[in-house]
């Protein structure tokens, strides 16, 4: 049977580069389920879980925003960063959604839209962190 | 001529500059191997992302509502140059500085300057040039995130129309002796200049050979890629620059010291020549001597 040759590159690092049987990512329209044979098509990748399945197991890692292509059965994620849940400090992340609520509490009205977005990704990125991190112990067993 | 104490002298403080120059010239070795290392991952990445650009740009029948796609009048020219924040690498810096000026003066428009690196800004102040921002640059490590905050600047400015179009000085690395300063066109993204970008669009119509879907459409597709398109430009020609700056200063530096080498070899002639003559000044007197005693 055909699988999906998934690619995850980030500018400062390839994530991975593997055959799959199943990818499910967070797209900022909502879930997309990649299988084999999938239509070409481009999507845009919202901060979330990836969650790659391959011969029974599943594996997650976070993804921060980025696209993604997919044709021929290749998937190609180009992702402004990601990172697996062993690679996630949990107690900095924490640290980080607490001070990032404080200073979106602390905005005004005249604070800069550049100093908002920030903010709201440092936010954003430090929730995926929790969530992705929870999988750590699950996934680990299929994961070199 | 110089005393004997005084070639001495200027032998030691040569030999230490040497010192100094084969230090910098190690330093700049490892960190040339690190950065090349970043710009072998980068590379790829980023002909994905243009090869998806151009894509976009050949499914797109234009009539997307995107403002990357629009058409505009071109008043207000940005160009970003891209330079090092230290000295002590040759010709690297006056030879990008010198393209970015040369592009600036051939074009009728106005042209604003956004340095990147204390070397190019130093220049084109110099030169009176409007600089309305200005970045110093961390060749050492170049992280993503700075890229990331220069390029949602330049976003910015394009999406606000105080830019129409916005190119991009660099230096390009082929080998560790061959450089090539360039001036490319990052926005609007791959409209006319340049045969590369041409056959890039061709390819990758034959690649896919069959239209893509857009989540959620082409043109939000736009809106999302073209900044993520612009970070990435930006981040792959500073590791671009980087490592030609890290080249260029190995190469000035493995000058320097062998010009060292050969002063130091000069002067030490020099100085033997003096002590023989002493020598043999000496022994003449006192052979001169003996003889008046007889």
């Amino acid at each position: 049977m055909a699988r999906l040759h998934l690619r995850i590159v980030t500018p400062e690092q390839i994530k991975l580069e593997e055959d799959v049987d199943m990818v499910i990512m967070r797209c900022v329209t909502g879930d997309m389920g990649i299988l084999p044979n999938h239509e070409a098509c481009s999507a845009v990748l919202d901060y979330g879980a990836l969650r790659i399945i391959s011969e029974g197991g599943e594996r997650r890692i976070a993804v921060y925003g980025g696209i993604v292509q997919v044709h021929d059965n290749i998937v190609s994620v180009l992702a402004n960063g990601a990172q697996w849940p062993e690679d996630i400090d949990v107690s900095a992340a924490q640290a980080e959604r607490d001070r990032a609520q404080s200073l979106i509490e602390s905005e005004s009205p005249s604070t800069d839209s550049l100093t908002i977005q920030r903010d709201h990704i440092k936010l954003r990125r430090s929730l995926v962190q929790i969530e992705v991190s929870s999988y750590s112990i699950l996934g680990s067993k299929h994961h070199v | 001529m110089p005393s004997m104490k005084a070639v001495k002298r200027r032998i030691v403080s040569v030999k230490s500059t040497q010192q100094i120059m084969k230090a910098m010239n190690l330093v700049a070795a490892s960190k040339l191997q690190k950065t090349k290392g970043k710009l072998e991952i980068v590379r790829p990445m980023f002909s994905d992302i243009k090869n998806l650009m151009d894509g976009i740009r050949a499914d797109s029948d234009g009539s997307d509502e995107s403002v990357y796609a629009e058409k505009r009048d071109v008043k207000n020219i940005v160009c970003v140059v891209i330079t090092s924040d230290r000295g002590l690498c040759g010709s690297y810096n006056i030879n990008i500085s010198k393209e970015a000026l040369g592009f600036i003066n051939k074009s009728d428009k106005q042209v604003k300057v956004v340095a990147i690196g204390t070397k190019g800004w130093e220049f084109f102040r110099r030169r009176g040039k409007d600089i309305p921002h200005r970045f110093s640059f961390g060749s050492e490590t170049v992280p993503y995130e700075d890229a990331e905050d220069i390029g949602h600047l330049l976003t910015a400015l394009y999406t606000s129309g105080q830019a129409d179009e916005i190119y991009i000085a660099y230096t390009k690395f082929n080998t560790a002796l061959s450089h090539k300063p360039s001036v490319v066109k990052l926005l609007p993204v791959g409209t006319e200049d340049g045969e590369e970008e041409g056959e890039a669009a061709a390819s990758s119509l034959v690649h896919h050979g069959k239209l893509m879907s857009y989540d959620p459409d082409a043109g939000a597709f736009m809106s999302y890629a073209v900044p993520m398109y612009v970070n990435l430009f930006l981040y792959g020609s500073m590791i671009e620059s980087a490592v030609c700056e890290h080249a260029a200063r190995m190469t000035s530096m493995d000058a320097a010291s062998r010009n060292a080498a050969e002063i130091i070899e000069d002067l030490t002639l020099a100085y033997n020549r003096k002590r023989q003559g002493m020598i043999t000044q000496e022994i003449t007197e006192i052979v001169g001597g003996a003889n008046a005693l007889q």
